[in-house]
Protein backbone atom coordinates (compact mmCIF):
# COMPACT_ATOMS: atom_id res chain seq x y z
CA UNK A 1 0.00 0.00 0.00
CA UNK A 2 2.55 2.60 1.29
CA UNK A 3 4.97 1.60 -2.38
CA UNK A 4 1.56 2.27 -4.41
CA UNK A 5 0.45 5.15 -2.08
CA UNK A 6 4.44 7.12 -2.62
CA UNK A 7 4.69 5.98 -6.64
CA UNK A 8 1.34 7.30 -7.35
CA UNK A 9 1.41 10.92 -5.15
CA UNK A 10 5.41 10.67 -7.04
CA UNK A 11 4.07 10.49 -10.26
CA UNK A 12 1.31 13.44 -9.06
CA UNK A 13 3.29 15.85 -8.28
CA UNK A 14 5.45 15.26 -11.45
CA UNK A 15 2.55 16.46 -13.52
CA UNK A 16 1.98 19.26 -11.59
CA UNK A 17 5.39 20.50 -12.97
CA UNK A 18 3.47 20.63 -16.58
CA UNK A 19 6.14 19.70 -18.65
CA UNK A 20 5.88 17.81 -21.58
CA UNK A 21 3.61 14.68 -21.07
CA UNK A 22 6.36 12.00 -22.16
CA UNK A 23 8.77 13.87 -20.22
CA UNK A 24 6.89 13.71 -17.50
CA UNK A 25 5.12 10.42 -17.67
CA UNK A 26 9.22 9.38 -17.38
CA UNK A 27 10.34 11.34 -14.62
CA UNK A 28 7.07 10.46 -12.75
CA UNK A 29 8.08 6.53 -13.71
CA UNK A 30 11.81 7.26 -12.34
CA UNK A 31 11.28 8.93 -9.52
CA UNK A 32 8.66 6.19 -8.66
CA UNK A 33 11.24 3.29 -9.20
CA UNK A 34 13.53 5.56 -7.01
CA UNK A 35 10.97 5.75 -3.74
CA UNK A 36 9.97 1.91 -4.51
CA UNK A 37 13.65 0.49 -4.06
CA UNK A 38 14.31 1.59 -0.84
CA UNK A 39 11.55 0.74 0.35
CA UNK A 40 11.59 -3.03 -1.13
CA UNK A 41 15.00 -3.47 0.61
CA UNK A 42 13.49 -1.93 3.91
CA UNK A 43 11.54 -5.04 3.89
CA UNK A 44 13.33 -7.67 2.11
CA UNK A 45 15.10 -8.89 5.57
CA UNK A 46 11.60 -9.79 6.84
CA UNK A 47 10.26 -11.09 3.38
CA UNK A 48 12.46 -11.90 1.24
CA UNK A 49 14.30 -9.97 -1.53
CA UNK A 50 12.32 -10.74 -4.35
CA UNK A 51 9.00 -11.48 -2.27
CA UNK A 52 9.29 -7.65 -1.75
CA UNK A 53 10.91 -6.00 -4.52
CA UNK A 54 9.34 -8.31 -7.42
CA UNK A 55 5.17 -7.18 -6.61
CA UNK A 56 6.41 -3.20 -5.90
CA UNK A 57 8.26 -2.59 -8.40
CA UNK A 58 5.54 -4.00 -10.92
CA UNK A 59 3.35 -1.76 -8.41
CA UNK A 60 5.52 1.17 -9.12
CA UNK A 61 5.31 0.78 -12.68
CA UNK A 62 1.40 -0.09 -12.73
CA UNK A 63 0.00 2.36 -10.19
CA UNK A 64 1.26 5.44 -11.20
CA UNK A 65 0.32 5.04 -14.93
CA UNK A 66 -3.16 5.64 -13.85
CA UNK A 67 -2.53 8.97 -12.86
CA UNK A 68 -1.22 9.32 -16.82
CA UNK A 69 -4.15 7.69 -17.86
CA UNK A 70 -6.18 10.34 -15.89
CA UNK A 71 -4.09 13.30 -16.89
CA UNK A 72 -4.74 12.30 -20.34
CA UNK A 73 -8.35 12.24 -19.93
CA UNK A 74 -8.30 15.50 -18.61
CA UNK A 75 -8.90 14.35 -15.11
CA UNK A 76 -7.34 16.08 -12.74
CA UNK A 77 -6.91 14.63 -9.29
CA UNK A 78 -5.73 15.97 -5.80
CA UNK A 79 -2.40 14.64 -4.53
CA UNK A 80 -4.44 12.35 -1.54
CA UNK A 81 -6.68 11.25 -4.01
CA UNK A 82 -3.93 9.82 -6.18
CA UNK A 83 -2.39 8.32 -2.82
CA UNK A 84 -5.13 6.98 -2.26
CA UNK A 85 -5.70 5.18 -5.54
CA UNK A 86 -2.58 3.90 -5.30
CA UNK A 87 -2.69 2.22 -1.93
CA UNK A 88 -5.80 0.47 -3.33
CA UNK A 89 -3.61 -0.62 -6.48
CA UNK A 90 -1.57 -1.90 -3.45
CA UNK A 91 -4.39 -3.79 -2.18
CA UNK A 92 -5.15 -5.31 -5.50
CA UNK A 93 -1.63 -6.58 -5.91
CA UNK A 94 -1.35 -8.17 -2.14
CA UNK A 95 -4.94 -9.90 -3.28
CA UNK A 96 -3.33 -10.68 -6.89
CA UNK A 97 -0.13 -12.34 -5.45
CA UNK A 98 -2.46 -13.95 -2.78
CA UNK A 99 -4.85 -15.89 -5.71
CA UNK A 100 -2.01 -16.50 -7.58
CA UNK A 101 0.08 -17.92 -4.95
CA UNK A 102 -2.63 -20.10 -4.13
CA UNK A 103 -3.19 -21.68 -7.52
CA UNK A 104 0.63 -22.22 -7.90
CA UNK A 105 0.70 -23.95 -4.75
CA UNK A 106 -1.75 -26.46 -5.80
CA UNK A 107 -0.67 -27.16 -9.44
CA UNK A 108 3.10 -25.73 -10.10
CA UNK A 109 4.31 -29.20 -10.72
CA UNK A 110 1.70 -30.37 -13.64
CA UNK A 111 2.77 -26.67 -14.94
CA UNK A 112 6.11 -27.70 -15.70
CA UNK A 113 5.45 -31.20 -16.76
CA UNK A 114 3.27 -29.64 -19.65
CA UNK A 115 6.42 -27.77 -20.03
CA UNK B 1 32.91 -13.72 -10.07
CA UNK B 2 34.65 -14.69 -6.25
CA UNK B 3 35.68 -10.86 -6.34
CA UNK B 4 31.84 -10.35 -6.69
CA UNK B 5 30.97 -12.54 -4.17
CA UNK B 6 33.53 -11.41 -1.37
CA UNK B 7 32.44 -7.85 -1.90
CA UNK B 8 28.35 -9.06 -1.41
CA UNK B 9 29.05 -11.36 1.74
CA UNK B 10 28.87 -8.32 3.82
CA UNK B 11 25.32 -7.23 2.91
CA UNK B 12 24.15 -11.19 2.23
CA UNK B 13 22.15 -12.06 5.81
CA UNK B 14 20.60 -8.85 5.23
CA UNK B 15 19.32 -9.33 1.95
CA UNK B 16 18.95 -12.94 1.84
CA UNK B 17 18.31 -14.34 5.56
CA UNK B 18 14.64 -13.89 5.43
CA UNK B 19 13.09 -17.20 7.11
CA UNK B 20 9.38 -15.99 6.30
CA UNK B 21 9.14 -17.96 3.58
CA UNK B 22 11.36 -19.68 2.74
CA UNK B 23 12.62 -21.51 6.16
CA UNK B 24 9.92 -24.48 5.81
CA UNK B 25 10.26 -25.08 2.13
CA UNK B 26 14.25 -25.30 2.91
CA UNK B 27 13.46 -27.47 5.84
CA UNK B 28 11.47 -30.04 4.06
CA UNK B 29 13.52 -30.26 0.80
CA UNK B 30 16.79 -30.79 2.85
CA UNK B 31 15.25 -33.50 5.10
CA UNK B 32 15.74 -35.52 1.61
CA UNK B 33 19.73 -35.11 1.80
CA UNK B 34 20.68 -38.42 1.88
CA UNK B 35 24.47 -40.50 2.13
CA UNK B 36 27.27 -38.12 0.67
CA UNK B 37 26.35 -34.51 0.25
CA UNK B 38 27.61 -31.66 -1.52
CA UNK B 39 25.98 -28.37 -1.01
CA UNK B 40 26.80 -25.78 -3.72
CA UNK B 41 27.19 -22.40 -2.88
CA UNK B 42 27.12 -22.07 1.02
CA UNK B 43 27.25 -18.63 1.20
CA UNK B 44 27.42 -17.12 4.40
CA UNK B 45 25.72 -20.67 6.02
CA UNK B 46 22.29 -18.70 6.23
CA UNK B 47 21.18 -22.71 5.24
CA UNK B 48 22.74 -24.66 7.64
CA UNK B 49 20.14 -24.06 10.47
CA UNK B 50 17.81 -26.07 8.06
CA UNK B 51 20.25 -29.07 7.56
CA UNK B 52 18.73 -32.07 9.08
CA UNK B 53 21.21 -33.47 11.82
CA UNK B 54 23.99 -35.50 11.91
CA UNK B 55 24.56 -35.11 8.36
CA UNK B 56 28.14 -35.39 6.54
CA UNK B 57 28.01 -32.62 4.05
CA UNK B 58 30.86 -30.93 1.92
CA UNK B 59 30.13 -27.20 1.06
CA UNK B 60 31.68 -25.33 -1.77
CA UNK B 61 31.41 -21.54 -2.45
CA UNK B 62 33.70 -20.06 -4.70
CA UNK B 63 33.71 -16.53 -2.53
CA UNK B 64 36.37 -17.09 0.36
CA UNK B 65 34.96 -14.19 2.43
CA UNK B 66 31.44 -16.15 2.03
CA UNK B 67 33.56 -19.20 3.55
CA UNK B 68 34.69 -16.96 6.37
CA UNK B 69 31.42 -15.92 7.17
CA UNK B 70 29.79 -19.20 7.12
CA UNK B 71 32.25 -20.63 9.61
CA UNK B 72 30.50 -20.07 13.31
CA UNK B 73 27.60 -21.46 11.70
CA UNK B 74 29.42 -24.47 10.78
CA UNK B 75 30.89 -25.12 13.90
CA UNK B 76 27.32 -24.62 15.53
CA UNK B 77 25.77 -27.42 13.06
CA UNK B 78 25.08 -30.88 14.94
CA UNK B 79 27.14 -33.07 12.01
CA UNK B 80 30.06 -32.50 10.05
CA UNK B 81 30.38 -30.05 7.52
CA UNK B 82 33.90 -29.30 5.24
CA UNK B 83 33.83 -26.46 3.78
CA UNK B 84 36.00 -25.67 0.52
CA UNK B 85 36.77 -23.15 -1.78
CA UNK B 86 35.78 -24.32 -5.52
CA UNK B 87 33.64 -23.53 -8.63
CA UNK B 88 30.77 -25.01 -8.92
CA UNK B 89 31.56 -25.29 -12.95
CA UNK B 90 34.71 -27.44 -11.97
CA UNK B 91 34.33 -29.45 -9.02
CA UNK B 92 37.34 -31.22 -7.90
CA UNK B 93 35.57 -34.76 -7.14
CA UNK B 94 35.72 -38.27 -8.43
CA UNK B 95 32.95 -39.43 -10.70
CA UNK B 96 30.01 -40.73 -9.11
CA UNK B 97 31.20 -39.41 -5.25
CA UNK B 98 27.90 -38.23 -4.04
CA UNK B 99 24.56 -39.18 -3.37
CA UNK B 100 23.09 -35.87 -3.19
CA UNK B 101 23.59 -32.82 -4.29
CA UNK B 102 22.07 -29.29 -2.91
CA UNK B 103 22.48 -26.21 -4.23
CA UNK B 104 20.01 -22.99 -2.31
CA UNK B 105 19.95 -19.71 -4.26
CA UNK B 106 23.10 -20.82 -6.67
CA UNK B 107 21.84 -21.38 -10.14
CA UNK B 108 21.13 -17.54 -10.85
CA UNK B 109 25.20 -16.68 -9.99
CA UNK B 110 27.02 -19.53 -11.79
CA UNK B 111 27.92 -18.14 -14.74
CA UNK B 112 27.64 -21.09 -17.01
CA UNK B 113 24.26 -23.43 -15.43
CA UNK B 114 24.22 -25.77 -17.75
CA UNK B 115 28.15 -26.92 -17.72
CA UNK B 116 27.61 -26.35 -13.57
CA UNK B 117 24.37 -29.26 -13.79
CA UNK B 118 27.01 -31.47 -16.01
CA UNK B 119 29.21 -31.34 -13.10
CA UNK B 120 26.86 -31.64 -10.57
CA UNK B 121 25.79 -34.63 -12.85
CA UNK B 122 28.69 -36.11 -13.01
CA UNK B 123 29.46 -36.23 -9.35
CA UNK B 124 26.77 -37.82 -8.30
CA UNK B 125 25.64 -41.66 -8.01
CA UNK B 126 23.56 -43.30 -10.89
CA UNK B 127 20.69 -42.88 -7.97
CA UNK B 128 21.73 -39.59 -6.91
CA UNK B 129 19.81 -36.71 -6.41
CA UNK B 130 19.56 -33.29 -6.86
CA UNK B 131 17.86 -31.08 -4.58
CA UNK B 132 17.27 -26.70 -6.04
CA UNK B 133 15.91 -24.28 -4.11
CA UNK B 134 15.84 -21.96 -6.69
CA UNK B 135 14.59 -19.05 -7.99
CA UNK B 136 14.01 -18.72 -11.90
CA UNK B 137 11.84 -16.40 -14.17
CA UNK B 138 8.37 -16.44 -14.26
CA UNK B 139 5.92 -17.76 -16.65
CA UNK B 140 3.42 -14.88 -15.38
CA UNK B 141 4.02 -12.51 -18.76
CA UNK B 142 4.26 -9.32 -16.61
CA UNK B 143 6.28 -10.63 -13.48
CA UNK B 144 8.16 -12.21 -16.17
CA UNK B 145 9.06 -8.93 -18.11
CA UNK B 146 9.22 -7.62 -14.20
CA UNK B 147 12.24 -10.16 -13.94
CA UNK B 148 13.56 -9.42 -16.81
CA UNK B 149 13.63 -5.83 -16.32
CA UNK B 150 15.36 -6.23 -12.51
CA UNK B 151 18.40 -8.40 -14.25
CA UNK B 152 19.62 -5.34 -16.54
CA UNK B 153 21.03 -4.11 -12.99
CA UNK B 154 20.94 -7.40 -11.08
CA UNK B 155 23.64 -9.21 -13.30
CA UNK B 156 26.43 -6.39 -12.42
CA UNK B 157 26.04 -7.83 -8.80
CA UNK B 158 26.64 -11.78 -10.25
CA UNK B 159 22.45 -12.64 -10.44
CA UNK B 160 20.55 -13.48 -12.93
CA UNK B 161 16.76 -13.28 -12.58
CA UNK B 162 15.43 -14.40 -15.31
CA UNK B 163 17.10 -17.69 -15.84
CA UNK B 164 14.61 -21.13 -17.10
CA UNK B 165 16.89 -23.32 -14.43
CA UNK B 166 14.78 -26.23 -14.46
CA UNK B 167 15.15 -26.45 -18.67
CA UNK B 168 19.23 -25.99 -17.55
CA UNK B 169 19.04 -28.47 -15.60
CA UNK B 170 16.94 -30.85 -17.94
CA UNK B 171 19.60 -30.00 -20.61
CA UNK B 172 22.44 -31.71 -18.59
CA UNK B 173 20.59 -34.68 -18.00
CA UNK B 174 18.12 -34.24 -14.98
CA UNK B 175 14.57 -35.80 -15.04
CA UNK B 176 12.65 -33.44 -13.05
CA UNK B 177 10.67 -35.52 -10.05
CA UNK B 178 8.85 -33.12 -8.16
CA UNK B 179 7.91 -29.08 -8.05
CA UNK B 180 6.94 -27.25 -5.41
CA UNK B 181 5.90 -23.42 -5.20
CA UNK B 182 7.56 -21.74 -2.41
CA UNK B 183 6.69 -18.13 -3.73
CA UNK B 184 4.14 -17.94 -7.00
CA UNK B 185 6.24 -19.74 -9.65
CA UNK B 186 9.23 -17.95 -9.18
CA UNK B 187 10.87 -19.68 -6.11
CA UNK B 188 11.12 -23.37 -6.29
CA UNK B 189 11.73 -26.06 -4.18
CA UNK B 190 12.71 -28.81 -7.02
CA UNK B 191 13.48 -32.70 -6.59
CA UNK B 192 15.57 -34.05 -9.81
CA UNK B 193 17.37 -37.13 -10.47
CA UNK B 194 19.53 -38.52 -12.69
CA UNK B 195 17.98 -39.42 -16.19
CA UNK B 196 18.23 -43.15 -16.91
Amino acid sequence: MLVGAVATAAMHLTHALNWNFAVTCLLGMLLAMAMQMPLAWLVAPVLGSIESMLPSMVLAMVSPMSVCAAHLMGCKMHWLSCAGLGAAFGIGMFVIIRMQSRVYRRNVYLAYQCR
Amino acid sequence: MATIWDRRAKHYNFCEGSDLRRGRHKQALFRDMVGRVLFVGVGTGIDIRHFPLGQEIIAIDISEEMLRRAEIRRREYQGVISFARMDAMELCFADAHFNTVVTSCTMCSVPDPVRAFREFHRVLSPRGQLLMFEHVRSQNPVFGLALDFMTLWSRRRGTEMNRNTLRNAQTAGFHITNVESVYLDIILAVHAAKAE
